[in-house]
């Protein structure tokens, strides 16, 4: 074990446009330990997008690996994918994403897996990210902070190695966005996730432990 | 009608009212079977009361007293524990017309009185309540329609027994079943009904399909949010297939509520007979199209892809 928990090897990836080939990533890797907040910063179309659907077993590199928890799950077969991500990963979409039609706790609930029940404490998990008076509520009657902060819980119910994060910030003014960010920090830490975000938020970057830049297919610090 | 085939001749093509037999194949066939026989005859006319000049439908069903045609009275007497002249058992149809027991009925054409000692329930062909007569007073009647009428039977009715060894020159044996097929526009509208049912069972089955489809593209974003964390399609293909399910079983139940609701409230001369086998088909045929039909919203669903939603979910 090398003691990190996500690392993508030299991940190219390119995308034919008309008769160009337009390089999205070029030779990227990249490699996170538990407990390590990263963010990836990058102008709109620098292939942020195209970084964390690799990152999240959603899409296949052209060339290079990624491994989760020591274990090369690029080799997997695409059939498998589903369940490596209800295992492995754990998700905050942009816009929090929740069902609008489960309660919090549902949305939790509802997602955990047989074999992971108790491995996170759901009402501890809401009681820490300060929403637990939401519990019982649906996601039409919260405000845009507080169903941000259920999406966060709902990423690490199944207790997963990786936190993939996607603009966690939009659609929330500074001060709540700079509060999320800080509780995904908070648990990423405590659980001891390796955690990846992308955002264009500059006002958040400064809780990131590590920064990197990606531009033109490359991935700087 | 408690039997199980009926003797006719071979020209009536199936129809008891145009068949007709000598009262001696009678005495041919209790030697070729052991199975029960009797004699009917049924021949259509109109009713009217005494003292009134309305006339009522009726179709004679001429038997003899006791016999298993005989069917048991809701009201009254059997023919054998009645001593009157010309007795008639009648449908209860003709109760709501206001007859009762001991009333006298007239034949309209020949003004032959009948005595009303009983009501049976549920006796009709096609489409007129039946009157009960004996083959006696059936044979008057016809005496005063034609004086040189000779006693024949339209139709000999065998029940249980051994019915492999009939065979009569000039005669044939039909089923029950072929019999009521048979009755005049039965076959027709049965089929028109049947029809009108099925395809309204395949339509609404349809609809509910259509518009889960419908709700489905509306959550088409909300599915490739469940397939990016992880849920396999076979749970979301099931989740939509028991959806579908419930909201068909919902349907089918609230159809039937107001299937049998109705069927109650319908007035009793109306012959409409609500069979709970029949409704327990159409049910489950119901259901079994709308998850048919739900087999494009997963479709549909199986080709969301989760990887949308990364970066372009704004919508």
């Amino acid at each position: 074990m090398s003691g990190y928990l996500l690392q993508m090897e030299h991940i190219a990836k390119s995308y034919q446009d008309g008769t160009d080939k337009n390089v999205v990533l070029n030779d990227i890797s990249l490699n996170v330990k538990g407990g390590e907040f990263i963010a990836i910063v990058g102008p709109s179309g620098s292939g942020k997008s195209t970084f964390l659907t690799i990152a999240g077993m959603l899409l296949s590199p052209d060339s290079g690996s990624v491994l989760i928890a020591g274990k090369n799950v690029s080799a997997a077969k695409k059939r498998e994918w589903a369940k490596i991500r209800q295992n492995y990963i754990g998700f905050i979409f942009q816009n929090n994403q929740l069902l609008p039609y489960l309660k919090a706790k549902e949305q939790l609930t509802a997602f955990q897996t047989k074999d992971n029940r108790g491995r996170i404490n759901i009402d501890e998990m809401l009681s820490e990210l300060d929403v637990e008076k939401c519990k019982n509520q649906y996601p039409a009657k919260m405000s845009g902070g507080e169903k941000q902060r259920i999406a966060i819980a709902k990423a690490f119910v199944n207790d997963p190695d990786i936190i993939l994060a996607d603009e966690p910030t939009a659609s929330l003014d500074g001060a709540r966005g700079h509060q999320v960010v800080e509780m995904i920090r908070m648990e990423v830490k405590k659980h001891d996730k390796a955690a990846v975000m992308v955002t264009h938020d500059e006002r958040v970057l400064h809780l990131a432990d590590q920064v990197y830049h990606l531009e033109n297919g490359k991935l700087t610090q | 009608m408690d039997a199980d085939y009926f003797l006719l001749s071979d020209s009536a093509e199936d129809l008891i009212s145009v068949s007709n037999l000598n009262t001696d194949v009678y005495e041919q066939l209790v030697a070729q079977t052991d199975a029960e026989l009797a004699v009917l005859d049924i021949q259509r006319m109109y009713l009217s009361r005494q003292g009134d000049a309305e006339k009522l439908n009726i179709t004679y069903f001429a038997i003899e007293a006791g016999s298993f045609l005989e069917p048991a009275v809701t009201e009254g007497v059997q023919f054998a524990n009645s001593t009157v002249e010309n007795p008639i058992l009648l449908d209860d149809d003709f109760a709501l017309e206001g007859i009762e027991i001991g009333d006298t009925v007239l034949d309209s054409s020949t003004e032959l009185e009948f005595t009303v000692i009983g009501f049976v329930e549920d006796q009709m062909y096609g489409h007129t309540s039946i009157g009960f007569i004996t083959t006696d007073t059936y044979t008057k009647l016809r005496t005063l329609l034609n004086p040189m009428y000779e006693k024949e039977y339209h139709a000999i009715a065998v029940r249980g027994g051994n019915v492999e060894n009939i065979n009569l020159d000039g005669t044939e044996l039909v089923a029950k079943a072929e019999i009521i097929e048979n009755v005049p526009s039965y076959t027709a509208e049965h089929m028109t009904i049947t029809m009108i049912v099925w395809v309204l069972v395949v339509v609404s089955a349809t609809i509910i399909g259509v518009f889960y489809y419908i709700l489905t593209l509306q959550k088409r974003k909300q599915f490739g949010i469940m397939k990016a964390i992880g849920l396999g399609m076979g749970r979301l293909a099931g989740i939509a297939a028991s959806q579908v399910c419930i909201i068909a079983a919902c349907g089918a139940v609230i159809a039937n509520l107001l299937t049998f609701a109705m069927a109650a409230a319908l007035p009793e001369t109306m012959p409409f007979y609500l069979k709970s086998g029949s409704a327990c088909l159409v049910t489950v045929v119901f259901i079994l199209i709308s998850i048919v039909s739900s087999l494009i919203s997963i479709l549909n669903i199986s080709h969301v892809d989760p990887m949308k939603v990364i970066g372009g979910a704004d919508e």
